[in-house]
């Protein structure tokens, strides 16, 4: 599904993200991307987004080169996925129901399929009760469960987390771990950027480890090393 | 497609009232600007006006000489009007010369004895004439001492006329270069303006855009609801400044009527109204479409 093929990154002579990482991720994998602060994990995933082009070396979403995507047609190809951040992103003057909504409006989803999908999603991470709050009415947790929601409406082939818990307290944690599991276990493969130790060991998936932009250790059933 | 547009409408209005703050100062620096070229409108209108009254009270006179008749006088002002530069000539004969006078001082009993001294009409027969520029009155005055009927005139009032020529000349030349000035100072204001409505929009729209983006929003629904938005705004800015414009030409047109008699600014508003309606509506497009363009272009690369 994903490939990374003798990619880097280079911003400049000191400051090197990613270096010559090759690696693939198979269609319904859960991978979880570890390593310090810096070490290159979100460089990876916005490789992968298209929002930033490598140095060097070539990364394939199902056998297409991404980076070979004409402009225009990038937010047709962001569409394969469900993106969620460690600072949610949500749209601050829409509703949750709206935010929600939103990935599925630009879809071209009918009125009808909104009405029917957007409850069940909310249901999904038990936010239905708060689906006319604005985000700057809800914690933190609750504010990454939205993001999740807005994530997987359309049923996307693939979920990339970037530090989804890295706001959270412990409880939310688990809480949005548990969503991440219950995800993939629906069929969709996740991506999941972590440097938390707790959360890497509960997996028990595959862990690729990155060190200053190298990848240092890929095993399944992984396990923190650092 | 017509979802999509209807849901561009829908964000966009929703937007709008949702970001009433941002929408505010939105409005408010575009209704600047929509007043700032109302003004500027007037303001040329208002020079044009001044100046074309004030070379309305200017005429060459031919005086006649005492025995003229009023058939020479009528012949030489078919010759004059056979001149292009010539925009209309009017002969004042003696009898009628006298009339004036008299109705001039009907109160004044001390002029009028002292007329009645000199016993006949002292009065020169004359001819006003008016040119069509006002550089054009020393060309008619050496046709007319060329002329055939030159030797039937007294004198020409051309020495009298020629410095107020040459005041309204200058006059004129100050206002275009004063307009001109107006024109460069209220655009560099304008672009300031819209430059900063620009930046106001980036600052509380660039996270969101970058979002939707990420999303797989398309350019379309990104841009969309933002012109939306702006042209909302631009509708009420075109509301606000004729608003105002319509007050302030009120309040100051006895004002203004003052300093040019009849010229009434009210009148010139609302023949004008139209005009200026489709100026303002223009400007504040302008000033919508660009201003949203211009804030998201940086973020649609991403």
């Amino acid at each position: 599904m994903i490939r990374f093929q003798g990619v880097s990154k280079i911003y400049s002579s000191n400051n090197i993200a990613l270096q010559d990482v090759s690696f693939e991720i198979k269609e319904k994998e859960f991978v979880s991307i570890t390593g310090r602060s810096g070490s290159g994990k979100t460089t990876l995933i916005r490789l992968l987004l298209a929002e930033e082009k490598p140095t060097s070396g070539r990364v394939f979403f199902r056998n297409q080169d991404v980076h070979k995507i004409k402009k225009n047609k990038l937010p047709f190809f962001r569409r394969n996925f469900g993106i969620v951040f460690q600072d949610y992103k949500l749209l601050e003057g829409k509703t949750v129901f709206e935010n929600v909504a939103f990935a599925l409006e630009v879809l071209g989803a009918t009125d009808e399929e909104i009405r029917k999908n957007v409850p069940q999603v909310l249901e999904i991470v038990d936010m239905k009760d708060k689906a006319q709050n604005f985000p700057k009415e809800l914690s933190g947790g609750e504010k990454q469960r939205v993001a999740l929601a807005r994530a997987l409406v359309h049923r996307p082939a693939l979920i990339l987390a970037d530090e989804p818990t890295g706001n959270l307290d412990p409880y939310h944690t688990w809480d949005i771990v548990r969503l991440l599991l219950k995800i993939h276990e629906l069929g969709t493969t996740v991506v999941l950027a972590t440097h938390d130790r707790e959360i890497i060991n509960f997996l028990q998936k595959r862990v690729i480890t990155l060190e200053k932009g190298k990848i240092i250790k890929d095993e399944e059933k992984g396990r923190f090393i650092l | 497609m017509l979802i999509s547009f209807k849901r561009i409408i829908f964000w966009g209005s929703q937007g709008f009232l949702r970001n009433s703050g941002a929408s505010f100062a939105v409005t408010i620096v575009m209704s600047v600007v929509v007043f700032l070229i109302t003004f500027l409108f007037f303001l040329r209108g208002y020079a044009t006006l001044a100046l074309e009254s004030l070379q309305d009270q200017l005429a060459l006179t031919i005086y006649f000489k005492q025995e003229t008749s009023e058939e020479e006088i009528l012949r030489a002002k078919r010759e004059i009007e056979t001149l292009a530069i010539v925009e209309k000539t009017r002969p004042v004969f003696q009898k009628e010369a006298l009339d004036i006078f008299v109705k001039r001082y009907e109160k004044n009993p001390l002029i009028l004895q002292a007329l009645a001294a000199v016993g006949n009409n002292p009065f020169l027969a004359h001819l006003d004439i008016k040119a069509k520029t006002t550089q054009d009155y020393i060309k008619i005055k050496e046709f007319i001492e060329k002329s055939s009927f030159a030797s039937i005139i007294s004198h020409i009032n051309y020495s009298e006329l020629n410095p107020v020529i040459e005041k309204v000349g200058n006059i004129s030349k100050a206002i275009g270069g004063f307009t001109i000035f107006l024109i460069i100072i209220f655009g560099i204001i304008s672009f300031l303006v819209a430059y900063n409505t620009t930046k106001l929009l980036i600052y509380y729209l660039g996270e969101e855009i970058a979002v939707m983006r990420l999303v797989g929003a398309s350019n379309l629904f990104i841009r969309g609801p933002l012109i939306v938005q702006n042209l909302i705004s631009a509708f009420l800015a075109v509301i606000f400044a004729l608003s105002l414009a319509a007050i302030l030409i009120f309040v100051f047109s006895p004002k203004l009527e003052a300093l040019v008699p009849g010229l009434d600014i009210k009148v010139y508003f609302l023949n004008h109204f139209w005009q200026i309606m489709i100026l303002n509506i223009f400007t504040a497009l302008f000033l919508a479409i660009f201003s949203s363009f211009l804030a998201i272009r940086k973020y649609l690369t991403i």
